[in-house]
Order: C-alpha cells, then sequence, then structure tokens
C-alpha cells in the first residue's frame, strides 16, 4: 500500500512574471554572463583558491534560463571562472526557469526535489552537474558575502511571490 | 592438476522430477564437486533435505564430492531452524552464502565453504574467514583477476579457490518477489508461480535490449557469463575449481566443454565459439577483466 | 532511548543537521571509502575536524561511514580513513568489510564500531558472528524485513539495532546489489556510487520526453508531463513478458513514522535518516520533522498520531514525491 500519493502529472509550475523575467532578453548574453561570472567568482573564492573548481578546467557549462530567453556558458580559466562566448559544444546544461534557480540560490529548495520534479533539468555530462550541484550544496550561504539588504531584498521578493502562488 | 570443475546449486525452481532427472545426468558427467540444495528461497521444496541427502549419497556413490548450499538470503526464524539443520549434519560439507551459516559451522569447529554472496574482497577478509574454519571460497563474481591474483598470492595454506565461470551472472537479493510482483501477486501467497519459470524470466529494456532475468527474490543478469576461454588463465592464476551453474537446457553439453578445454583437448578459444550455440543472449566476461559485468 | 541519526554530505548538512536536534550525524570521507561517493561531496579531514567539534559543542555524535569494500590494491586507503577518523575524534566508525572491521578492532580496540547496512545483517545469526568476532555494538539493518521480522530480530540480537526511517528506497539487500556494477563496471561496494554520474545520460528528447540511461542502458523514457527520477536500476520502467511498468520498484521513499511506536516498543536503538548526496535544506526539513516525531513518541507512546504537516513535508522532498512502509509491511513485498 502506499501513502500519501500525489498526482505525478507536474500541474504547477511556478514562473516568474514575465514582466520580471522579460528584460533580461533585452540584454545580450555575454553581457549577462560577464556579470554572472564576477558574481559567482565573488562566491567561490575560497573554493577556486583550493581547487575545488579545477573540474571544470576546459569544460563548458550552460545554465537556461527558459522563461528569460537567456544563457549564461561559463568555463574555468586558471585562476577564476570566465564566461565563454562562441559557440563549440557544452559539457552541460541546467535549464530552469528563474523562480527556480532564485529559490535554489537561496537554498530554500532541495535541488533534487526540482529534479526530481523536472523544474530544474540536467543535459551531458551528469557527473559534472553533480560536481556543480554538490559544491552548491556546500557553500555557506549566511557567510557569503552578498550584502544584506540586497539578500533581505531578493528573500522578500521570493516569499511574496510564493505567497501569491500557494495562496490564489 | 587439471584444473576441478563443480556444478553449483540449481538456482531457479524445479519439480522434483526435474531435479532427479537433471542428478542422474550429472552422475555420470566429467564433473567433480557438486553443491545440492535450495539457496534462493525457502518456500522452494520440491525436496526435503533428507531427499538432498539422498541424492547427495548417490552422487558421492558415483564419485562426486557432495556440498550442501545454503540460503543466501535469511529472515525467518524457520530459515535459521533449518539451516541449523542443514550445518548440523555431518554427511557433507556445507556452503555459507550467508554469514549465519560461518557463525554456525565455526562454533562447532567444522570447515566450511564460502560462497559467492559473502564479500571477500581482501586479504584481511580471506585469512579471517580462513581461521574461522573456511576450507574454500568461492570469488564474487564482480571481482576481476587483478583482485584475484593479488589475494591468491596472500591465500593461507590449505585453502582452495574457485571462479563462478558458466551461467546468469547471481546479481542481487531483495525482499520483494520479483516473480510474484510481476503476477500481481502478493510474496506470501505467491503461487509459486516461478515454477513456470525455469531458467527465471527476462527483463528487456524499453527499447527491447535483454538485461536482466528475474528469479523470485533474486536477480540476475540476462546475459551468460562466460569463462571458457579463461580456463587456462585460471589454472596458472592456481584456481582450483570453475564452477557451472545449472540452467534448464545445455548443461551437460557446457560441461563437456569445459571438460575438453581443461583437459586440453580444445583450445579456450574453440570452446568459446563453441558455447556460443547455448548463449540465448549472448555472453559476457566483463567482471574477469576489470570491466562492467554486462561487457 | 531511541536515537535519531541524520545525514551530512558537507558542512552545512552537518550543522543543520545538528542544528535541527539530531543526536548523531554521518558522514563520510571524499573517496571511494564510502557509498555515498559522489563528486563534490563529503568530508576531508580539515573540515571534519570542523564538524565534530560544531557537533560535540552541542552535544551531538558524529559517525563515520567507512562503508566499502577495499581490494588489496586499495587496502591502505581505508585503513587510513580508518585511522583519519579515530583521531579526529569520531564517536563511532560505521563498517562493513570484515577485514576492516578486524584492522579497526584491533587498532583502536577503544573504538565503537557500528555494522554498516552495507553488512548485509538479516538475522541475528550474522550479528552474533560480527559481535563475537569485532565487538561491535549496533547493527544497521538492510530494508528488507518485515516489522514482525524486525522485532524477532531485535529480540534475539545480542545488541541494538539501527533501522532506515527515512528516505530512498534501495529495495535490494546493500553489500550484495551489482545491478549498478554490471551496467557500468563501478561497483557501490568497491567505488562507494550506485548509478555514478560518469555513467548516467540524461537526454531530452525533441518531443519534450526525456530518456534517462545507466551504462548506456535505457533505464527510462520519460514523456514531457511525467515527473523523472535520477537513474537508478531498481527504479527504472522494463518489460517483461509482455507486460511494462516498474518491474522491480517504484520511485518512492521509505517513511515509517507511522510505525515509531512499534519500534520503540521492540526496543531499536536508533532511527537513520538516508541523503547525505541530499542538501542542506533537504536535512534540515527531515531531521526537524523526526526530532518532533520522536520526542512526541517517547512522551507519549500510546497516543501517538502522525501529523499529516510531517508526512506534507515529508512527501515533498521524498524521491518521487511518494511514500511507503516498504518491507516492513508485509504486503509491500
Amino acid at each position: 500500500m502506499e501513502q500519501n500519493r500525489q498526482p505525478s502529472e507536474l500541474t504547477n509550475r511556478p514562473q516568474l512574471p514575465p514582466f520580471l523575467s522579460a528584460p533580461l532578453q533585452l540584454v545580450p548574453d555575454l553581457i549577462h554572463t560577464q556579470l554572472l561570472v564576477r558574481v559567482l567568482n565573488h562566491l567561490f573564492k575560497q573554493p577556486l583558491q583550493e581547487g575545488e573548481l579545477d573540474f571544470l578546467e576546459s569544460r563548458t557549462a550552460v545554465i537556461r534560463l527558459l522563461d528569460g530567453g537567456v544563457e549564461f556558458r561559463f568555463t574555468k580559466g586558471r585562476k577564476k571562472l570566465v564566461a565563454h562566448s562562441g559557440s563549440s559544444s557544452v559539457d552541460l546544461a541546467i535549464s530552469g526557469n528563474l523562480y527556480d534557480f532564485i529559490q535554489l540560490s537561496l537554498g530554500k529548495e532541495d535541488p533534487d526535489t526540482l529534479f526530481f520534479q523536472r523544474r530544474i533539468r540536467l543535459e551531458g555530462d551528469v557527473e559534472l552537474g553533480l560536481e556543480i550541484k554538490n559544491l552548491l550544496y556546500g557553500l555557506e550561504l549566511d557567510s557569503l558575502t552578498m550584502p544584506t539588504p540586497l539578500r533581505k531584498l531578493v528573500r522578500g521578493a521570493v516569499d511574496h511571490y510564493q505567497n501569491r502562488i500557494t495562496t490564489p | 592438476m587439471a584444473i576441478k570443475i563443480s556444478l553449483g546449486p540449481v538456482l531457479y525452481y524445479w519439480s522434483e522430477e526435474q531435479l532427479r532427472t537433471f542428478y542422474r545426468q550429472v552422475a555420470t558427467a566429467p564433473v567433480d564437486i557438486v553443491y545440492l540444495g535450495e539457496t534462493i528461497c525457502s518456500k522452494r521444496r520440491s525436496l526435503s533435505s533428507e531427499q538432498w541427502i539422498e541424492i547427495g549419497h548417490e552422487l558421492q556413490a558415483a564419485g562426486k564430492e557432495v556440498v550442501l548450499s545454503t540460503l543466501a538470503l535469511l529472515e525467518a526464524e524457520s530459515e535459521l531452524k533449518q539451516l541449523r539443520k542443514i550445518c548440523k549434519q555431518e554427511n557433507f560439507l556445507v556452503e555459507a552464502n550467508d554469514l549465519a551459516a560461518v557463525n554456525i559451522r565455526s562454533k562447532a569447529a567444522t570447515p566450511f565453504v564460502v560462497g559467492h554472496s559473502i564479500n571477500l574482497y581482501n586479504q584481511a577478509t580471506l585469512a579471517l574467514l580462513a581461521r574461522a574454519g573456511m576450507s574454500r571460497w568461492v570469488l564474487p563474481v564482480e571481482l576481476s583477476r587483478e583482485t584475484l591474483s593479488a589475494l591468491q598470492q596472500d591465500r593461507p595454506e590449505g585453502i582452495e579457490t574457485e571462479v563462478f565461470g558458466w551461467g546468469r551472472l547471481p546479481l542481487a537479493y531483495a525482499a520483494r518477489c520479483y516473480t510474484a510482483r510481476h503476477h500481481g501477486l502478493p510474496k506470501d501467497e505467491c503461487e509459486l508461480r516461478c515454477l513456470d519459470d525455469p531458467d527465471g524470466m527476462v527483463l528487456k529494456t524499453k527499447e527491447g535490449q535483454p538485461f536482466l532475468t528475474l528469479n523470485g527474490v533474486q536477480t540476475q543478469s540476462a546475459q551468460h557469463h562466460n569463462l571458457i576461454g579463461a580456463v587456462d588463465e585460471m589454472t596458472t592464476l592456481g584456481v582450483d575449481i570453475v564452477r557451472i551453474s545449472p540452467q534448464s537446457h545445455f548443461t551437460m553439453e557446457v560441461v563437456q566443454l569445459f571438460d575438453q578445454v581443461r583437459r586440453e583437448v580444445m583450445s579456450g578459444a574453440a570452446g568459446k565459439e563453441a558455447t556460443a550455440r547455448y548463449l540465448p543472449y549472448g555472453g559476457v566476461d566483463g567482471y574477469w577483466y576489470g570491466k562492467a559485468g554486462i561487457e | 532511548m531511541m536515537e535519531l541519526v541524520c545525514p551530512a554530505g558537507n558542512l552545512p548538512s552537518l550543522k543543520a543537521a545538528v542544528d535541527q536536534g539530531a543526536d548523531a550525524v554521518y558522514i563520510g570521507f571524499k573517496d571511494e571509502t564510502n557509498a555515498r561517493n559522489f563528486a563534490g561531496l563529503n568530508f576531508n579531514s580539515r573540515n571534519i575536524e570542523r564538524g565534530i567539534e560544531y557537533a560535540h559543542q552541542r552535544g551531538t555524535r558524529v559517525f563515520a561511514a567507512i562503508n566499502t569494500f577495499p581490494q588489496p590494491n586499495g587496502w591502505h586507503r581505508w585503513t587510513d580513513a580508518v585511522d583519519l577518523a579515530a583521531e579526529s575524534g569520531i564517536d563511532a566508525v560505521i563498517l562493513a568489510d570484515l577485514g576492516l572491521l578486524e584492522y579497526a578492532a584491533q587498532r583502536w580496540p577503544e573504538m565503537n564500531l557500528h555494522l554498516s547496512v552495507q553488512g548485509s545483517a538479516t538475522n541475528y545469526e550474522s550479528i552474533d558472528f560480527l559481535h563475537r568476532t569485532f565487538g561491535i555494538s549496533r547493527a544497521v539493518i538492510p530494508r528488507v524485513l518485515s516489522a514482525a521480522q524486525v522485532r524477532h530480530l531485535a529480540e534475539h540480537s545480542p545488541i541494538p539495532l539501527e533501522l532506515f526511517g527515512f528516505g530512498s528506497l534501495c529495495v535490494m539487500v546493500e553489500g550484495r546489489c551489482l545491478l549498478s556494477s554490471y551496467a557500468t563496471g563501478r561497483s557501490p561496494n568497491t567505488y562507494g556510487a550506485c548509478s555514478p554520474g560518469s555513467h548516467v545520460e540524461w537526454i531530452e528528447r525533441p518531443d519534450g520526453g526525456t530518456e534517462t540511461r545507466l551504462g548506456g542502458i535505457l533505464v527510462d523514457r520519460f514523456e514531457a508531463n511525467e515527473a523523472a527520477g535520477y537513474p537508478t536500476i531498481c527504479k527504472g520502467r522494463f518489460e517483461v513478458e509482455g507486460k511494462e511498468g516498474y518491474a522491480i520498484e517504484e520511485p518512492t521513499s521509505l517513511n515509517t513514522l507511522e510505525l515509531l511506536p512499534e519500534m520503540m516498543s521492540m526496543g531499536i536503538g536508533a532511527v537513520k535518516i538516508e541523503g547525505r548526496q541530499r542538501s542542506p535544506a533537504y536535512v534540515a526539513q527531515v531531521t526537524q520533522v523526526w526530532r518532533e516525531a520522536i520526542d512526541r513518541c517517547q512522551r507519549d507512546p500510546e497516543g501517538f498520531q502522525v501529523e499529516p504537516r510531517w508526512n506534507a513535508a515529508l512527501s515533498k522532498v521524498a524521491e518521487g514525491a511518494q511514500t511507503t512502509l516498504g518491507a516492513y509491511q508485509r504486503t509491500w513485498q
């Protein structure tokens, strides 16, 4: 006997309202990516120094924001993460909606949960994906130096948005 | 001396008639050692332990060494009771497929064979089990010839080594009976449906690739593990016995081929070619070479 | 007292478990000496010390799982792992290999030895062997016994048992499952990972569906609107004699909250939560629920009832978003 059975069909896939995600499309991908890698290099300062990101060397990962219609390609250079221009093949693609990525990056959602629900999708080198996923888990978010007012603002926005979708 | 050939326990549920016919053929076949008894499911009772022992004596009279094999997955008290009974008899050597049998035999200071479902992966384990009373061990099926070779170098004196050389690979044991599940029956009311599958049920992927075999609570490979081409190598590595796992068809033909290869009447390569016709889903030998079992 | 033992694949998870009231946390090292050897996961010598310090300051014990099977060429990696654990002040090591148990018992006679679920102990005769040979003080039991069988085992076992309470469900006897090894050549027993990422393929199809493969073997194909699982063979869909479906097991998680009073009455020593490969968010959510449930049950076992919100919280993080009592309930078998 199985309990707590839930429908296996995925009906409720939260997305950010288009007015929030749409403006991303107006900026060229490479500029997003350069911004992103700057933030990532900041976040991963210690793991980078300790060589924990060496597995990314000469491998390219792409993060695709499906509702934003953009993608970020990056790899690891000699010392830090760099934006990857050009159209060569990628080793790993992680795709999902902006909302789910924000949930993930705030540690509010368990990545495997999103993965099992197919809200976050992995393609390509799965081991690379697991490595990135586990590296993200291992970051101690509260000790990260995202400016507090900014973090509060983002958390507040996500809470607000979550309330809107769970209490119609 | 040429490597010995053993016949492993029958892993499927065969009727009394099937079993008796089979072991009548074994009596005259070129095998040296025969493992008897039920190792998978305690509900399979075509023969009582007295009848197994009786078959054992017949085979012994025909010049075979007989070993009584025991359950790999022991859960119920009734199963332990049966195990103690087998471990206590003094007619034949016993194969332990779980540490429970190791415990009973070692407490009684009686020798035992360690079967392939007990994880013997290194020298320390080999030495420890030898001290507990092990007289022979069967290489766990996923281990390679490299590991075997290292273990052989440190093998304690008087311990024999056996390698699973032919048959569908035993891959897993579970709480659940997959045969019963396939027929939509609970395990407790399985109606002994596995009696209909003398070689288990083949499981295929959604693109039709044969992959596994369901055999009650046991899962096996769909492909046959076939080391006939490695008999020479085994002899060089000091392996004493090569095991053939019984199938409902062609087991005696396969025994004959292994016998010809060990007597060097036929080359390993020729043996491999000759066995091809007895492999419904092909042969594999990846584990022996340190690769995936299915290769 | 029934102990709550929670998983930690990294420092933030360890802290989450400790903060949410775990009695003990179990961890592994960054190599094949443990059964969750996944890229980017686990502890090195530096953060194991930080983890133990954090836990001990708050009264939580830390166990190290060194629960795979060394082969001759890697033997010292495993004994080094035992030494590192002992020297770091670990409270127990969780072992499966007989040779390694002997090493630990001789080299570190004061250390607590637990038998890992990988040690495949399903009956009290085998536990008795391990207890009298190595002095193990606890055994983790594979998820294959019914509740009645567990009760019988607990009555006859010379040492306390640890049972799985929640998490992904292995339906096979652990330590004796070669399905992933057969397809990939990397064995849970020796390499420490079931369905290692290096052999997994996740292929999006043009029609929106997804295919998952392990070592090239098609494990499942999902339609665009179906929830997908990580490709472990036992949870794949296959065809057997004309019937297609989950021939071995549905992608579900084990959840035994409702058995808590029964487990307490059996004198079970500890409940284990699976999931060292999961995130700190998972560890925090699951630990919180189980802490509350165990405390409630300890205060009033007769009046104990499972809160719907507990099950809701657990189902949300469960693989397949379904839970089952697994083998504890005979009809499941």
